[in-house]
């Protein structure tokens, strides 16, 4: 691996990843457990065979691990709901208000949460994603599904109440 | 994307929407990313070599520690100082100074005093098998030895 290498990998991943590790992490943290991955990239012997799964693995196993030293499922769950940067920069020409998108992520169940980020932002197979959550691919097909809906539900919802 | 099956065209609508969003920019700083990733890179390497110097440290200092005692080799003077040193002392004195029969220090006496009496009176000083008459003989000593043996 050279550092040619390591930048076009830096450019097409970071962002995509910084926003799957802020699923479980503040922004903050996220941006370390990333920059972490890349650097344990560039300590492999070998370029792994897949890259974008393997550092979308490296960081949910280094987010995970660096959420059960800090803090227990309550208060991520809190940290998440509460305060969050942006996840997403809202365009005029977006079909979705991306405060909208973030605020009913965040309504997901984490498990879905993840499959979707991994598989609408991260643009990873089902089958990557089963390997990195270590799931079988009917289960994360399910999982996608039920995560779909649940946020075509919530976002008719928010559509249909007044704001103001 | 792929593995789309099962996906409703509503479902597809919402992924494109979705996918819409940019996601937001990490702050991250690229030229510290770069650095710190070449810094582990570079120290994986120098480990490498730490790694095999320890190696090749451990296995000089286990031959130096593990080697053979060198065998002297045999040298024919120290053999013989060896023997030396078996001997007792009495033993080495008693082979330097053999011992003397009296018997036979006798025998050679009377056979200095008849060659003497022989050279002296012809044969007629011959005795005959008696033994030659006042022959209580002195102790021998080196003293007594060379005196019988200058007389002769």
């Amino acid at each position: 691996m050279d550092a040619g290498q390591l930048s076009s990998w830096y450019d097409a991943h970071c962002d995509r990843l910084v926003l799957y590790a802020r699923n479980w992490l503040p922004k903050e943290s996220a941006q370390d457990v990333v920059q972490g991955a890349f650097v344990r990239l560039m300590t492999q012997k070998a370029a792994p065979e897949d890259v974008s799964a393997w550092l979308f693995r490296t960081v949910r196993n280094a987010a995970i691990t660096r959420l059960r030293r800090r803090a227990s499922r309550s208060r991520r769950h809190a940290g998440l709901s509460a305060g969050q940067l942006p996840w997403f920069e809202g365009r005029p020409e977006d079909l979705i208000d991306a405060r909208t998108a973030q605020e009913v992520l965040l309504t997901l169940p984490a498990e879905q949460r993840e499959v979707v980020l991994l598989r609408i932002w991260g643009q990873l197979s089902l089958k990557q994603i089963g390997e990195i959550v270590g799931r079988p691919l009917t289960t994360v097909h399910s999982r996608y599904k039920a995560a779909l809906a649940a946020i075509r539900e919530r976002m008719e919802q928010s559509c249909r109440t007044p704001t103001d | 994307m792929q593995n789309t099956d099962g996906l409703t065209p509503i479902d597809r609508e919402l992924e494109a929407a979705l996918g819409g969003l940019r996601v937001a920019p990490a702050t991250i700083s690229r030229n510290r990313v770069m650095f710190d990733a070449g810094r582990a890179s570079a120290r994986r390497r120098s480990r490498l070599w730490q790694g095999s110097s320890c190696v090749l440290t451990v296995l000089l200092l286990a031959s130096v520690v593990s080697r053979p005692t060198p065998t002297a080799p045999q040298r024919p003077a120290e053999t013989v100082a060896e023997r030396k040193a078996d001997i007792s002392p009495a033993a080495l004195s008693a082979a330097s100074t053999p011992a003397i029969d009296a018997e036979q220090v006798r025998a050679f006496r009377r056979y200095l005093r008849m060659r003497q009496a022989v050279l002296e009176r012809g044969i007629d000083a011959l005795p005959g098998s008696t033994e030659i008459p006042g022959s209580i003989d002195p102790p021998l000593t080196r003293e007594n030895l060379d005196e019988l043996l200058s007389s002769t």
